[in-house]
């Protein structure tokens, strides 16, 4: 997968927990946790890794 | 031949800028992935921190700003609001810091700030970095501009 995909992906999860936020989805509490630490495992991964030189 | 007293014209041809056209593309090009992700992650970031009561000056900043990109979108017509979503979440804003004694925050102030986060993310990912610009030259100028109080006329 390309930075692009992954930045994708975060980008998506990361809107995807704030709507269940704002539109007080009813989601289980596992689950919720489950997405907030997928937000937070790609954060560390992708956004606060050095991006790799252009070949 | 009679000299003239005027000093003859300097003809100075102005350089070209050979990057003007690279200008040009990144002014049509949309926002870059990058950039999104990491205001959108500012953005989240500051908004989890009201949640917790621990907003700092800068965070408030960082959610001033959404606020006033997206209602600057909406009155340029570059974006519509038909569930008055960015209202809501200025009064949220108001509501929040206006209240005294408690940081706490209420859940629908909470749910009115990820309201604006969702669209905020998706406006970013459909304007071009020229739009962005004008919108917050002229969110600048709203904010260096005076506020024009109309006071009325007494009545007769």
């Amino acid at each position: 997968m390309t930075r692009e995909q992954y930045l994708d992906i975060l980008l998506l999860v990361s809107t995807l927990e704030s709507m269940i936020i704002a539109h007080k989805v009813p989601v289980p509490d596992h689950m919720f946790d489950a997405l907030s630490k997928a937000v937070e495992l790609l954060r560390r991964e992708i956004i606060n890794a050095p991006k790799q030189p252009a070949a | 031949m009679p000299r003239s007293s005027r000093p003859r014209k300097t003809y100075r041809p102005r350089g070209v800028n050979l990057q003007a056209h690279n200008v040009a593309m990144h002014g049509a090009a949309l926002l870059s992935l990058d950039d999104r992700t990491v205001w959108a992650m500012r953005l989240d970031d500051a908004i989890t921190a009201v949640g917790r009561g621990e907003a700092a000056a800068t965070q408030w900043d960082e959610i001033f700003a959404a606020v006033a990109l997206a209602e600057q979108l909406v009155m340029d017509r570059l974006a519509a609001d038909p569930g008055k979503i960015v209202a809501e979440a200025q009064q949220a804003c108001a509501d929040i810091l206006h209240r005294t004694g408690s940081r706490a925050v209420k859940a629908t102030e909470l749910a009115a700030l990820r309201a604006l986060q969702v669209d905020w993310i998706m406006l970013l990912g459909g304007i071009t970095h020229t739009q962005k610009f004008i919108c917050e030259e002229r969110i600048a100028i709203r904010r260096r501009s005076p506020q024009t109080i109309k006071v009325p006329k007494p009545c007769p």
